[in-house]
């Protein structure tokens, strides 16, 4: 998918965004008597984004628009990953406390960015990789003393 | 459970004789572990402040064989902090404060919890609202008030006590009373202070330093009895108002919780209000006016604060 | 001058051992809160709050200010180096820091910001001992109305910060005014775009936004290490200050300054909004703004110069009317109480010795800051030659940790990663992201303001020519929208008086 299509679709997702926007608003209440009510700017605001947004539609779709370039194959499959590894923090957290997963976090990230298994890498990965969300963990948790969720081992 | 009766009986018997509530009548077997203190609000704010001085206050007198731990569960306008707690039926080593979000977050259906989720322990002081206007004003007292046609109240947030007082006051003194809602105390005094607004309601320990130093003049307050802080200035039943709200500072458990626990923690809570810790570390400090309210009447005040937020949301058109 | 003898007095009392000690303890632990992303000078202000109040009296409030004007200095450091604003007020250092750093400038960027927080600081703290009084009145003029006019002001003035495609730059704006309604409406009361989310009830905060359309966008644009490290060639100079860009942006971190001064000083209006104020009108004024956002050096002058002053006026309104204008300073005013004092209009006449004591420790503590940060300098612009197959993974887990330590939740996380990837999106697609950020701050501002101006004008539009102040904004206004016009017709004869006097 070329970037110019992927600017189309989001140009006329915009638009319908913001035509929710406006629904959402009427539904809120436009006016609150003589006063603009909780609706009155979402109504006005999802009507800019619809209006501009079409505008930017016609210029995609009409050739007017020339964008810089795209995301390699490569980069994106990064930014997947890396993206993904985040969410997996989110979701284990509840489970393994935030220290375990940060650590397995960072170890997947730094094999995403560089997959490579060089014992220079390594050597340098590993330490700092249990060491580091260690050490938050004794930053936030105890100086700061800021209830960081825990898991197995208190940590 | 032989055990507890045995003493449970040897310590009734020692409580009748004394005449004194503060005896724990299962003093063995409760509490049994730490007390999780939940504060749903950030730290630094005046949820936090009062949480902790409870805990503080009950530490310091070592009226429980266990700790406090106060924690923070911020987030959702309360609603995360007091659905984790209305959540655990039956839990009795957990405990709250109130607030005005205890009532408003349920009631705008933004809460897994409603007051109904809750016992009521006991409330061990309150915080009553000061009407006050700018010393440049014209109005010198209520019935100057009702005199005009429309007035402009600041209130922090569309559903608070300020809202409900200035709801209160239209229906008694037949003025139309118009509330601006701001983003915090401190943009509320700045919007008086600076003439934006005509009127007022605030708590005496936001409105005092201003009162002492003659930018602002109250005329009322919201209590059934004057105020310690503001001996000279009337109640509104005196002026012939029917107005009387105040912010209640009570602790609160999950539902579900027996007798005995709310009668162990109504002995200690009045320990606390009457004691001389909370008087210096609180009362004195944020200009609350002492009260103790046992379970029972706490929980038909609490109902009747429900129906009153309830009702001012309806006028509104919230729910 | 009487101030000035009292504020000596202060200065002296302030040297004492105990306070100073506190005063260091603050600016350290405030330059780590500023720099770490997510955690910013609220939040940590009120972390520290019972550790600073046990400290008790002078250094009490030393430790707390030391917190919040330290985060100040700190916030630019992660903005330059890695593109992540530290805290929110220094969203803005990322316009034209970071892509210094990526020029290999790094050292120099840094020694702008610590220059500009220090004059900032210098000028702030000037008006605070000279001026507090009678600005703390004046700024009791602004009500709804008046914010309202500054706001309408503000939004013309950051109008120039849009991309190369205007439309899209009014569309992101756009989409910031939407994320910024999220929540809780707080004038008439509806839960709006939540959803039935509980996390999303209180709002979407504003730093954890900044840190994934900034943050984690610039660092999922350089993920592959093959691209980049061809910027980051060791070069010894790379790592140190230059004396002479001070000079050079004299008239930045002056405007900077008087800009975030004033702003600063308003209740419910913030450091973020004066900052991007100042860097506005230093493009404005510039005679090369299309250098603005590619690494220019007064592009981090003059928010840097701001925030720092605002944050001294902040406290103004604090200390001599017992106002607490931002979420920090009600900490801040948590804290006096604490302390037994009553802050109020009399807490200069009741407790006088105190606040020039406190105000003493700001003059310490910003000299401080200035040797640390200097100091630290070399040190903190090596940290991009470290791998990135290293440093990323650290930084996500200070992300990580910082934005749950904003409000004790994972649900930030989420929001971040989701402004991470939606960055990425309209950065490819040609929309900026600054407007996105100034719509999402001034946004709710001018919103709320509108519609507590209507509810006290019953519905009238008038009250905004019939008050003063507020006319004379609007006035500004439109000179701010023809002065490109104006601009355009005096550059048309000073070119023709050139050419004259070339040819003469």
């Amino acid at each position: 998918m070329s970037i110019t299509r992927v600017d189309q679709i989001f140009a006329l997702f915009l638009v319908l965004f913001g035509f929710y926007i406006v629904w959402s608003g009427f539904d809120y209440g436009y006016m609150n008597g003589t006063t603009p009510g909780a609706g009155f700017f979402p109504v006005l605001i999802g009507g800019a984004i619809s209006v501009l947004s079409a505008f930017n539609l016609y210029r995609a779709v009409a050739g007017k628009e020339r964008l810089s370039g795209g995301v390699a194959k490569d980069d994106i499959a990064k930014i997947v990953l890396i993206s993904l590894a985040i969410a997996a923090v989110i979701f284990l957290t509840p489970f393994l406390g935030l220290t375990l997963s940060v650590i397995a976090f960072m170890l997947a990230a730094g094999f995403i960015i560089r997959p490579s298994l060089a014992p220079g890498f390594l050597l340098r990965l590993i330490p700092v990789a249990i060491l580091f969300p260690l050490f938050l963990r004794l930053a936030f948790g105890v100086w700061l003393r800021i209830p960081v969720p825990t898991g197995p081992f208190g940590l | 459970m032989k055990r507890f009766a045995k003493s449970g009986a040897v310590l009734g018997a020692s409580l009748l004789a004394l005449g004194a509530t503060t005896a724990p009548i299962f003093a063995q077997d409760y509490p049994s572990r730490d007390i999780e203190m939940i504060i749903p609000f950030g730290v630094g704010g005046g949820s936090d402040v009062l949480a902790r001085t409870i805990a503080s206050v009950i530490g310091e007198k070592e009226l429980l064989p266990v700790q406090i731990l106060p924690e923070n569960r911020p987030g959702g306008s309360g609603a995360v902090g007091y659905g984790y707690v209305g959540q655990q039926q039956g839990n009795d080593h957990l405990i709250a404060t109130v607030s005005v979000s205890f009532f408003t977050t349920p009631l705008l259906g933004a809460s897994p919890v409603s007051y109904e989720d809750f016992t009521p322990l006991a409330a061990i002081s309150y915080s009553p609202y000061v009407l006050a206007v700018p010393t440049s004003s014209p109005y010198e007292s209520v019935d100057d008030l009702a005199e005009v046609d429309r007035l402009t109240t600041a209130t922090v947030g569309v559903v608070s006590d300020a809202a409900l007082l200035a709801d209160m006051l239209t229906d008694s003194a037949g003025v139309q009373i118009d509330a601006v809602p701001f983003d915090g105390e401190g943009e509320a005094l700045a919007a008086i202070l600076g003439g934006h607004v005509d009127i007022v309601f605030m708590n005496p320990s936001e409105l005092l330093a201003q009162t002492e130093a003659g930018t602002l003049r109250p005329l009322a307050v919201s209590s059934a009895e004057r105020v310690e802080a503001f001996p000279d200035v009337p109640t509104f039943t005196e002026l012939g108002h029917d107005i009387e709200h105040v912010q209640l500072r009570g602790l609160v458990m999950p539902g579900g919780v027996s007798e005995e626990v709310v009668d162990y923690w109504e002995g200690i809570l009045e320990e606390v209000a009457t004691s001389d810790e909370w008087r210096e570390q609180y009362i004195e400090t944020y200009y609350d006016s002492p009260a103790y309210l046992n379970s029972e009447e706490f929980a038909a005040l609490i109902e009747q604060t429900n129906d009153r937020y309830r009702a001012i949301m309806e006028e509104q058109g919230l729910i | 001058m009487e101030v000035f003898s009292l504020l000596f007095e202060g200065i002296a009392q302030a040297a004492e051992p105990t306070t100073l000690l506190a005063t260091l303890f603050g600016v350290i632990i405030g330059l780590l809160i500023g720099a770490l992303p997510g955690l910013g000078p609220s939040a940590g202000v009120a972390i520290m709050l019972p550790v600073a109040i046990s400290l008790g009296g002078v250094p009490a409030l030393a430790c707390l200010a030391g917190i919040y004007y330290g985060s100040m200095f700190g916030g630019a450091v992660t903005s330059i180096l890695l593109g992540i604003p530290g805290d929110p007020p220094s969203v803005m250092t990322v316009m034209d820091g970071y892509p210094m750093a990526k020029n290999g400038e790094a050292g120099r960027a840094l020694g702008m910001s610590v220059f500009a927080s220090f004059i900032g600081g210098l000028i702030g703290l000037i008006g605070l001992v000279t001026l507090s009084v009678p600005i703390a009145s004046a700024a009791l003029a602004f009500g709804p109305t008046e914010m309202t006019a500054l706001m309408i002001f503000a939004l013309s003035l950051v109008s120039v910060l849009g991309g190369r495609n205007a439309i899209k730059g009014f569309v992101a704006l756009a989409l910031g005014f939407w994320v910024g309604m999220i929540g809780l409406d707080p004038i008439a009361g509806p839960i709006r775009f939540t959803w039935g989310s509980m996390d999303l009830f209180d709002g979407v905060d504003f730093s954890v936004v900044a840190v994934g359309l900034f943050g984690l966008t610039a660092m999922f644009l350089s993920l592959n290490e093959t691209a980049t490290s061809g910027l980051q060639k060791f070069k010894f100079s790379s790592l140190f200050p230059r004396i002479k860009d001070a000079v050079s942006s004299r008239f930045d971190l002056l405007q900077g300054s008087i800009t975030g001064f004033f702003v600063g000083v308003l209740p419910g209006i913030g450091a973020t909004a004066a900052t991007m104020m100042a860097y506005a009108t230093s493009k404005r004024m510039s005679k090369t703004p299309e250098k603005y956002g590619t690494g220019h050096i007064q592009g981090i002058a003059a928010p840097e110069a701001a925030n720092n002053s605002a944050s001294y006026a902040s406290m103004i309104p604090l200390f001599t009317l017992g106002i607490p204008g931002s979420a920090t300073t009600a900490v801040m005013m948590a804290g006096l109480l604490m302390l037994g004092l009553q802050p109020g209009p009399l807490l200069f006449i009741n407790n006088g010795d105190f606040i020039w004591a406190v105000f003493g420790s700001f003059w310490i503590g910003n000299l401080m800051l200035v040797f640390l940060t200097l100091l630290l300098t070399p040190f903190l612009a090596s940290i991009l030659f470290i791998a990135t197959a290293i440093l990323y993974p650290i930084v996500f887990a200070i992300i990580a940790f910082g934005v749950f330590a904003i409000d004790y939740s994972m649900s930030g996380l989420m929001i971040a990663l989701a402004a991470g990837v939606i960055g990425l999106v309209l950065l490819k697609l040609d929309y900026p992201p600054v407007p996105l950020v100034l719509g999402l701050i001034l946004g709710p501002m001018l919103e709320r303001n509108i519609r507590r101006t209507m509810i006290q004008s019953q519905g009238d539009l008038m009250v905004f020519i019939e008050r003063p102040i507020a006319l004379a904004l609007f006035i500004l206004t439109i000179l701010v929208i023809a002065w490109p016009i104006i601009r355009n017709m005096m550059g048309k004869k000073s070119n023709a008086l050139l050419e004259v006097s070339n040819s003469g």
